[in-house]
């Protein structure tokens, strides 16, 4: 059941009407259910793996917060070894298998272990990562261990960000499923203001970039030049617009139950910077890397040597933790490089700034900065959405190649389309850009009546006119 | 500071439901009225079903049909095939986005004894995820009968709302379009490029103009067969042959260097199909590599042929269907080559 299908447009109206109708002491059984239900109706084996990640978390919380001294850090260990292990059996153990395999195969070697051709439960990454963070905050102990198990199923099972986050952290989750929430209407317009967003977002723009990057990204030797950048380019929106839509409309089906979830992305293609881009982007993941592997490493506190290490180890960990895949991986590392090579500039690019009179002109110096940043994000997501890393390495080559010969339009995505596609990009962008200082949403609760609902009611029609509804596709982030 | 009061709570709700339901019949009244703004789009490709259904209609028996996509449509001369079997040929191919199941229940009530049918099923018809019904919400906008087809309530809702949403959309289209011209590979496809004989005559004297990049070297993705799909052609065959009707099939043409990349696809239709030909009795004419084109045949896509390629396609047909003693051994008028 996916946030954009006719199921959960069901779904989440019955979950909202009993929640509300419910004694308040009720409301967690009926949130757990239907959280459960949500989960199951993608593949109802899975629940077993997700309802044993949380048996044993539940437990060891209650351990690591009863212990001290050693006991207490071998309680996190062996937390941490449960649910690492449970995503390294479903996530990597093909890919770190083939790649042993390739390895012993180059030198001659019999590698006997099979490929197991295991299914990777949906959004384990995710829900693994928010145990994680509440086993991590309870040995801290900036966090007391949930005792009641109802409550701490809800935290790691709240369907709203279940599959693909926000990442929550528990002392801004938990208390909140406890408490009463009312049926109030501002907060409840919001949220659905939200998740109208989202729609947006998702159904009548990435759903239409993604016919067009999809062929290009299954067979790039089949192209060159134009289609190639067009391509990237409508990847960069597609997945800003399929991810950000996910969390838009999580935390405002959230938000109508009465909890407020993490803000997961911040306009981030208006960044000037790679390190400020990763601040603005799945914000829930990079705070989760920053708060319990940067940090942890020392930081930037450390000699530059270990500071290159830190960041190194933080960007290719969150590589892999979005796929099992060397590109996934170079992803990672390309934009640990980015933010290195970012620092170990800037002197220079400082001088060359004032040298070129460009920092007297601080309008212009910030708008180049921010293409300059989109450049580098995108040539980055060439390996992020390349099936291999030969494919990656052939649009590199290829992607500024005959570029007057090639044709932006595709056998099955005319010339129309593609304007249609860049205008509705750009329609996202002046909308980012309004919603700098006060998000688009607040601006429109704050508008008269009349203009408010003409404005959803032109949502409604853009989504209606614009959607894709024969060729929708799954979120890209429903994988990780 | 808000009033947390159990009526008041009710009244928020009531409140919220009220100005959703408005604003959901504001919606649904201004969709279609957007659609019918667009014009009725009596004059767009698929509505060239309604034409199609008539003159079938109006076709005695024995007659021969020919049931397909958009290849159909574009690649046979049914009139040189019909001065070769004998008996009047009508071409039902339109689009393969109609969907098998539909095309084969909108001639089922047309045909009877003496009858023949000729299938020519791209092979993207037996995908297992199925292909976008587009054609066939259209169809259904256009043809009144073709709800007669829809098989429960739920894809009735379904096929409701796809087909208002899908002419609201067709109008939205037509502004960039004006703006900017009509798209390349869809241009001249109109309703009155059909003739008589239901074959789509729009695209002959016009030279290639398949841009293959992206179909050359694409790998297709493989794909499981449709079961449903194929239970409704079995379904069909045997109803069909109990009442004396013959039933043929024939591989659509193809750009051969799609096909190269589509064979394993390609393969496992054709076997499924020689494996319902012996289970039915349905008469297999050809194998995938029978009409398999180069590029100077093709016209806008690797199944739609141009003039050339008809012609070629036209003549490999009669050869297939003399197999089968359906034409005499003299020789065919020539096709119309344009």
């Amino acid at each position: 059941m996916i946030f954009n299908s006719l199921q959960y447009f069901v779904f989440f109206p019955v979950v909202i009407l009993v929640y509300f109708s419910l004694p308040h002491r009720w409301r967690w059984a009926w949130l757990l259910a239907a959280s459960i239900f949500f989960y199951m109706s993608f593949v109802p084996i899975y629940i077993l793996i997700l309802g044993g990640a949380i048996v044993i978390d539940y437990f060891m919380g209650i351990r690591i917060e009863g212990s001290s001294g050693v006991s207490r850090k071998m309680w996190l260990v062996a937390s941490m070894t449960a649910n690492v292990g449970v995503l390294a059996t479903f996530k990597y153990f093909d890919f770190l298998n083939d790649s042993l395999g390739s390895a012993f195969q180059a030198v001659g070697l019999h590698y006997p272990v099979m490929h197991l051709g295991i299914l990777l439960p949906i959004g384990l990454s995710f829900h693994t990562f928010q145990a994680m963070s509440y086993t991590i905050e309870v040995y801290r102990a900036r966090q007391a261990a949930e005792k009641h198990f109802g409550f701490f199923a809800l935290y790691v099972m709240f369907f709203p960000q279940l599959v693909a986050g926000p990442i929550e952290r528990p002392q801004n989750l938990l208390h909140q499923l406890k408490e009463r929430h009312f049926f109030e209407y501002e907060r409840i317009a919001g949220g659905l203001r939200l998740i109208a967003g989202g729609l947006i977002k998702k159904i009548a723009i990435a759903d239409r970039l993604a016919l067009y990057v999809a062929p290009v990204y299954a067979n790039p030797e089949g192209y060159t030049g134009a289609p190639l950048i067009t391509a990237t380019v409508f990847f960069a929106f597609q997945i800003y617009c399929d991810f950000s839509a996910y969390s838009d409309i999580a935390i405002g089906s959230a938000q109508v139950l009465g909890v407020r979830l993490l803000q997961n992305f911040r306009n981030p293609y208006s960044s000037r910077s790679v390190p400020e881009f990763w601040t603005r982007w799945h914000i829930s993941l990079s705070t989760w890397f920053r708060d319990y592997i940067y940090l942890p490493l020392g930081g930037n506190r450390v000699p530059a040597p270990l500071w290159l290490r830190n960041i190194l180890v933080t960007f290719v960990l969150s590589g892999l933790w979005h796929g099992a895949n060397w590109t996934f991986i170079a992803w990672g590392a390309l934009n640990g490089l980015f933010v290195v090579i970012g620092r170990a500039t800037a002197d220079v690019r400082a001088r060359l700034r004032n040298a070129t009179g460009l920092a007297r002109v601080p309008f212009l110096e910030g708008k180049l900065r921010v293409v300059t940043t989109f450049a580098l994000i995108c040539s980055a997501w060439v390996l992020f959405r390349a099936e291999s890393m030969s494919d990656a390495a052939f649009i590199y080559t290829h992607m500024f190649s005959n570029l007057r010969g090639s044709r932006v339009a595709l056998p099955t995505f005319g010339y129309n389309a593609v304007v249609t596609s860049f205008l509705l990009i750009a329609g996202l962008l002046v909308a980012e850009h309004m919603g700098n200082r006060v998000p688009i949403r607040d601006r429109v609760a704050k508008l008269g009546p009349a203009y408010r609902w003409s404005l959803y009611y032109a949502a409604c029609m853009l989504i209606i006119m614009f959607g894709m509804f024969d060729r929708s596709s799954p979120f890209i982030y429903f994988r990780f | 500071m808000t009033d947390r009061s159990k009526p008041s709570q009710a009244r928020a709700a009531l409140r919220i439901a009220a100005r959703l339901v408005l604003l959901g019949v504001a919606v649904a009244v201004t969709v279609p009225l957007m659609g019918i703004a667009g014009g009725d789009g009596r004059n767009d490709y698929y509505s060239a079903l309604i034409d199609k259904h008539v003159r079938l209609a109006a076709m005695r028996s024995p007659k021969l049909v020919i049931v397909g996509g958009s290849s159909a449509a574009f690649g046979v001369d049914s009139r040189a095939i019909e001065a070769v079997v004998g008996m009047p040929v009508f071409n039902m191919g339109l689009g393969a986005d109609l969907g098998l199941p539909f095309m084969l229940r909108e001639i089922e009530k047309h045909l009877a004894a003496g009858d023949r049918v000729l299938l020519m099923p791209e092979y993207e018809l037996f995908q297992g995820d199925g292909m976008s019904d587009a054609g066939r919400h259209y169809a259904m906008s256009y043809l009144p009968d073709s709800w007669d087809y829809v098989e429960s309530p739920a894809d009735y809702v379904r096929y409701f709302l796809r087909a208002t949403v899908l002419k609201a959309q067709r109008t939205v289209r037509v502004v960039p379009e004006k703006l900017f011209g009509g798209q390349p590979e869809k241009s001249g496809y109109s309703r009155e490029l059909f003739d008589a004989s239901g074959d789509y005559v729009g695209h002959l004297g016009k030279g290639v103009q398949f841009d293959t990049a992206g179909w050359d070297a694409t790998p297709r993705p493989v794909f499981e067969l449709n079961s449903k799909v194929i239970a409704r052609l079995e379904e069909f065959v045997t109803r069909v042959r109990q009442r004396g009707v013959v039933v043929l099939v024939a591989n659509p043409p193809l750009y051969e260097r799609y096909y190269g990349r589509n064979i394993v696809n390609v393969t496992r239709v054709d076997s499924m199909l020689r494996r319902v030909a012996h289970r039915t009795g349905m008469v297999v004419l050809s194998r995938p590599t029978d009409f398999l084109f180069t590029l100077d045949s093709m016209y806008d896509g690797p199944y739609h042929l141009n003039a050339r390629g008809r012609a070629e396609r036209t003549r490999r047909l009669i050869q297939a269907l003399r197999s089968t003693h359906m034409a005499p051994a003299s020789n065919p008028p020539e096709p119309d080559a344009f």
